[in-house]
């Protein structure tokens, strides 16, 4: 077990895309300023590894954190239906993050991370009742779960093969500061199939995204691809 | 080789494989509970309102914005609020097929009847119709035709017929129906249809073919239908003089056209409560600049009687208060309540307030009511009801967004004020506001 913590101080000045903008849709600010704040976290890592290969394994790593925030860069869509980012007078996040992993009989892991979020506009003066940051969902989670064999297939010099389910939340989302307008939560599965072979100098990777053709949005709200197919060949020397 | 070692297991790793089973199984448990517990929900309307018309109807209608979203308000002529949330961009549920967005208007003209219109201005380009009781959306109708054409204003002439200005231009025309713009469209309201359109090109005739027409405001004036005009290019780097177009809506025939020479940008429209005077408000030419210029700014009088004519104009530079903003109102035959535009710096600090102003139409005597109270361009609309002595501003600045109410004394000018916090529910600065 390892207990770890961290406090600080940061500037982040905007990024050129802040600034000047990315796409016809993603405008920048020029008169953006440096985002500062104080972060202060604290969390526990605890491990487990078997007797044996295939005795159970687990990982586990569990933080709180929390994070004030001057002149934060946030985004916002305009009249215009585009987004542009904006500096909001001050913010607070608090939140925890848990990761979990667990190897099982030498074939099958599981992973899980999950981000749980509390975002706030503390700006003095903001008349508004709703207080939660636009575009910031209050959860994320990832779980996947992977049936290995490691060797596989000697014969063929496959080092590795596997095949995995992962199915990723985030949850609903406000697209304006009033709270009016609810980017809606999504919940997707993807399937992975991955083979190494060669001393792993050589892995084929395929993958079916949003299996079920969920809909889906981006970090600010923009439709993402329907269901997608990905194959990726890597060679290593 | 997987099932022959699950074959082999021992009750050691069988105890281990079921924490595991019951670790699993509790944080997807706590996952599901998350999910549900982590979603963001909007605020919940507070309804219609089933008062009755008085002399000067039932109210006004505000409109909240902070540019991304909406939240309409109804407040009595005294001052009640009768519903701080009538409709908002979250009334999604209720049977809006287009959410209102950011730039929501409702039109210049009175609507007395059981449903209001809305017009969700750009990019929306949609109108929307409400039940006034049951804040119920009853239709919408998208004026969009291809490009986002910027509705205006609506005004209602007969059950069936009603007029709708689209500001703007569509340099690329021809792919659809009624899809020119810079026009106005003839709308069903019963059908929810536009039965056809009325090109207002021949009113530029004496501008170059640069300038387009991006018809505004309108008001039923007698029989007959003013439409104010501002002339710009497609970029809005230039502008021509803006104009007032008269119009037979039995045949949407146009009578004539008030070119008012050297105003531009001119974008309010208000008939005096005689009905014999037209004023207009002109905030000049921006040609890509934030600040308009002053020299081509300011208020027009235009006699509406039998030949329409400018009557008499006080430049912007008369009140020494920088260009007109976006509000104006008759507070009696004689007076004439409207706004200026404040300035920032080059640091976005404040270097001039907007203000609000009261000329004397007659003796050009004028006095400021009221400055914004920290920023600039936080006056909205103005309207005042003559008969009933009383006179609305939205206000966004002042105590976070107010809608001032002033007693309109026996000199036409703004007397007694009262500030109205409209929207308790959301909390949205008010910008806009209409009569219903």
């Amino acid at each position: 077990m390892l207990l770890l913590g961290n406090a600080g101080h940061y500037i982040r000045p905007p990024t050129l895309g802040e600034l000047y903008g990315t796409s016809p849709t993603v405008r920048g600010t020029p008169t953006l300023v440096a985002e500062n704040g104080q972060n202060l976290d604290a969390g526990v890592r605890l491990s487990k590894e078997g007797q044996t290969s295939t005795d159970l394994a687990a990982h586990l790593e569990a933080f709180v954190f929390s994070r004030w925030v001057n002149d934060l860069i946030a985004y916002q869509r305009t009249s215009f239906g585009v987004i542009r980012p904006f500096n909001v007078g001050s913010a607070r996040f608090v939140g925890i993050e848990i990761a979990t992993r667990a190897v099982w009989l030498n074939h099958l892991r599981h992973d899980l991370t999950v981000t749980l979020l509390d975002p706030r506009d503390t700006t003095d003066g903001n008349a508004l009742t709703n207080d939660i940051l636009p575009f910031q969902s209050r959860m994320m989670l990832s779980n996947r779960f992977e049936v290995f064999s490691e060797p596989a297939w000697s014969a063929l010099r496959l080092d590795r093969a596997a095949i995995a389910l992962r199915l990723q939340h985030r949850s609903s989302r406000f697209a304006d500061p009033a709270g009016l307008i609810v980017i809606d939560a999504h919940t997707t599965f993807d399937v992975e199939e991955s083979m190494d072979f060669f001393d792993r100098s050589l892995s084929v990777r395929l993958a079916l995204r949003n299996l079920f053709d969920q809909p889906q949005f981006d970090t600010v709200g923009y439709p993402l691809p329907a269901r997608s197919y990905h194959a990726t060949f890597e060679a290593w020397f | 080789m997987l099932l022959s070692k699950l074959g082999s297991s021992d009750r050691k790793r069988s105890t281990r494989f079921a924490k595991a089973i019951v670790v699993v199984t509790s944080m997807a448990t706590g996952t599901a509970i998350a999910t549900n517990a982590c979603n963001v929900e909007s605020p919940e309307g507070t309804g219609g309102t089933d008062v009755t018309a008085g002399a000067c109807g039932r109210g006004i209608i505000v409109v909240n914005s902070d540019y991304q979203s909406t939240n309409l308000s109804l407040v009595a002529i005294d001052g009640t609020v009768l519903s701080s949330s009538f409709l908002s961009s979250a009334s999604t549920a209720s049977g809006l097929s287009a959410p209102l967005g950011g730039d929501v208007v409702t039109p210049t003209q009175w609507q007395r009847g059981d449903e209001i219109v809305l017009l969700d201005r750009y990019p929306a380009s949609v109108l929307t119709w409400v039940d006034v009781r049951s804040s119920t959306p009853t239709g919408q109708l998208s004026l969009a035709t291809g490009f986002a054409a910027n509705p205006r204003d609506y005004l209602l002439l007969n059950p069936t017929k009603a007029y709708v200005t689209r500001y703007q231009p569509n340099l690329a025309a021809g792919t659809g129906n009624h899809d020119e713009g810079s026009d106005i469209v003839v709308v069903d309201p019963l059908t929810r249809a536009v039965t056809t359109r009325l090109s207002l090109r021949s009113a530029m005739q004496d501008a170059p073919a640069v300038y387009y027409p991006y018809p505004d405001k309108m008001l039923r004036v007698g029989n007959e239908v003013a439409v104010l005009l501002g002339a710009y290019s497609s970029d809005f780097m230039s502008s021509a003089s803006s104009r007032i177009v008269r119009i037979d809506p039995q045949d949407d025939r146009i009578l004539e056209v008030v070119v008012l020479d050297g105003m531009h940008g001119c974008t309010e429209l208000a008939l005096s409560p005689s009905e014999d005077e037209i004023a207009v408000s002109c905030s000049g030419e921006f040609a890509g600049d934030s600040v308009a210029t002053v020299a081509e700014s300011g208020v027009v009088l235009v006699s509406a009687k039998d030949e329409w004519k400018e009557r008499r104009r006080f430049p912007a530079a008369k009140f020494g208060l920088g260009p007109l903003g976006s509000g104006l109102a008759y507070a009696s035959d004689t007076t004439v309540v409207f706004t200026t535009a404040g300035e920032l710096t080059e640091a976005g600090d404040t270097k001039r307030e907007d203000a609000l102003l009261v000329v004397d139409t007659d003796s050009g005597q004028f006095e400021v009511a009221l400055r914004s109270s920290a920023k600039p361009f936080t006056f909205g609309n103005v309207r005042c009801a003559s008969r009933c002595a009383v006179c609305f501003v939205a206000d966004a600045s002042r105590s976070a967004g107010v809608v001032h109410r002033y007693e309109v004394n026996e000199m036409g000018f703004l007397g007694e004020r009262q500030e109205i916090i409209v929207d308790r529910t959301i909390g949205l600065p008010p910008r806009h506001l209409g009569w219903f």
